[in-house]
């Protein structure tokens, strides 16, 4: 198709048109400036107007300075490539370069023509080289257009010619300047996108490198924790021995000091555990068995566990039970948040307090309330009970001889969530606090 | 009545001399082996009433040692073998439960005490 014997405007629409879904149909950096500088001469024939060479030059911001970019693949190009005293990527333009007129296009957003390559091409050509390359090349016109983006020049695009100026069409003047215009738009997306690729890529790894560290950091706590335990069994196994030892019986003062070592081993191991518990529940390694459970037999078992120390600091302790209450869970860890909540109950009612435990029969789930007549929760803290170390710092806490670990409860909501329920607290400050959780019932 | 002969598999010097006391105060005949190697030589040889067994060891460790037991048989029968563990790896603990242990013991969560009932409820 011959686009320049027919000065139709429809024709360099659609000329226009089909240049700009080339290079906006691409999106890598390289190949955009590529066909920007290739497309006008070989896509539509320009060869034969005389136009011979096509250079992009874009802006590098931090120096100032208009770096070449591309060269279109024409035979004029690869001469001029091979005379070259300085390589095509070196040759700079510093935006100080006022007689340079690619300089001059960018400063004032205009174009500009010269029959003269000094004025393209130095700095950094000498005057002398300039000529000589020029005319190696066989060069008569240079058009430099402004490459625009969001009003503002970031580069330019040099036409050269074999042609005097006044020898450009109007279609031609027409097409090369719409052209210019959509290669702003062109360079701006697909540095964008090359820049969205790249931090892809760089995210990718980033989060390769975290899952690396996480699961680094897993078997640490898992052997840590191991290796933690083994000596502490032993601590706990000689103190609790030495205490129990009927034969060689100790002085009471060596048996108050002796309890102290054996309830702070105790708390040691406690700690270790959720510590574990809290990395195998963070790294997907703690297994959910669900199976067919009464929740009402299973709070049994655990205020029989409990019954000591309920006795030991006069709480009373009751479970509500009137029918059987069967859920669908992992028997074990929901074992684990009931006597979490019991022996917090316990722990934090007063002398003759009251620890009661309810059941409610909902449509899809059992919920659970353990209630105690304790001096209550304020609002602030409610809202920090179930987060990761969230032991509240006030009275509340302070006071009572058995501090936790402070995961108990952030361990409880994660369980109670990967079975399927929910938990909560509600309290009012001085009238007691109620924990609730709810499990999955079973289908009828 | 004899006394019960208890094999106790535990590496850990400290642990393993604080169950055979506990255990020898309970007048059971406890022999002891220091690594899964030992442990498995003894228990080929078998007679035992009670098998405890440490899961993390050196050389064998002790769901090795219970599938190489379930391979070649031990001379005279033992009894039950109850895993010792403070590595509670659910998937480790159900291996060796597959591998015909009967129960398992959490070390550090267990006083003295414990151990005793619960080899004593295995032993009848």
């Amino acid at each position: 198709m011959d686009y320049t014997t027919t000065p139709a405007t429809k024709q360099t629409i659609d000329a226009l048109w089909r240049l700009e879904k080339i290079i906006l149909d691409t999106l890598d950096f390289n190949d955009v400036v590529q066909k920007i500088v290739d497309s006008v001469l070989l896509e539509l024939g320009y060869l034969q107007l005389g136009h011979r060479i096509v250079v992009l030059a874009l802006l590098d911001e931090k120096t100032q300075t208009l770096k070449r970019i591309s060269i279109s693949q024409t035979d004029e190009a690869k001469k001029a490539l091979e005379v070259t005293p300085v390589p095509f990527k070196e040759l700079d333009v510093p935006l100080s370069a006022v007689s340079n007129i690619c300089a001059k296009t960018v400063l004032e957003n205009r174009p500009y023509t010269t029959h003269d390559w000094a004025e393209l091409l130095c700095p950094p050509y000498s005057k002398d080289q300039a000529i000589a390359v020029q005319m190696v090349v066989g060069i008569k016109t240079s058009m430099v257009f402004p490459v625009v983006s969001k009003g503002k020049a970031i580069g330019v695009l040099i036409f050269s010619m074999i042609k005097g100026e006044k020898e450009v069409s109007e279609n031609e003047m027409d097409l090369i300047r719409g052209f210019t215009d959509v290669v702003g738009l062109a360079v701006q997306n697909s540095r964008l996108y090359s820049s969205l690729e790249k931090t892809t890529t760089d995210l990718k790894q980033a989060n390769i490198r975290l899952q690396e560290l996480d699961k680094l950091k897993d078997e640490f706590v898992s052997l840590a924790s191991h290796e933690l335990r083994t000596p502490m069994t032993v601590i706990q196994g000689y103190a609790w021995m030495a205490l129990n030892d009927k034969e060689d019986k100790l002085s009471d003062n060596n048996k108050v000091r002796l309890e102290k070592v054996l309830s702070s081993t105790q708390r040691l191991i406690a700690l270790v555990n959720d510590i574990l518990d809290v990395s195998r529940i963070e790294s997907g390694m703690m297994v959910f068995k669900p199976a067919e459970f009464d929740i009402a037999l299973l709070s049994d078992d655990v205020a029989g566990e409990l019954a000591d120390k309920s006795k030991k600091n006069n709480v009373i302790l009751k479970v509500n039970k009137n029918a059987s209450y069967n859920v669908l869970a992992d028997k074990d860890k929901i074992h684990e948040v009931l006597l979490n909540l019991m022996d917090n109950a316990i722990k934090y009612s007063p002398n003759g307090g009251e620890v009661n435990v309810d059941f409610k029969v909902l449509e899809n789930s059992v919920e659970i309330s353990v209630s105690d007549t304790g001096i209550g929760i304020t609002k602030e803290n409610l809202g920090k009970l179930f987060t990761k170390f969230g032991r509240l710092e006030s009275t509340l806490s302070s006071g009572y001889k058995t501090p936790g670990t402070g995961l108990g409860l952030y361990l409880c909501k994660k369980i109670v969530e990967k079975s399927g329920g929910q938990i909560w607290a509600e309290s009012e400050s001085g009238k007691g606090s109620k924990f609730s959780f709810s499990v999955p019932k079973v289908r009828a | 009545m004899d006394k019960k002969k208890i094999l106790l598999i535990e590496d850990d010097t400290p642990t393993r001399e604080l169950y055979q006391e506990v255990l020898q105060q309970e007048g059971f005949l406890v022999t002891s082996a220091s690594d899964g190697q030992d442990g498995f030589e003894k228990a080929e040889v078998g007679g035992y009433d009670l098998i405890l067994l440490d899961i993390m060891m050196p050389k064998m460790d002790g769901i090795t040692l219970l599938s190489k037991l379930k391979e070649t048989p031990p001379k005279a029968p033992n009894g039950k073998i109850l895993l010792l563990t403070n590595l509670e790896h659910d998937v480790v603990i159900d291996e060796g439960l597959k591998l015909g242990a009967v129960a398992y013991l959490v070390k550090s969560n267990s006083t003295p005490g414990q151990v005793v009932e619960k080899v004593k409820s295995y032993l009848v």
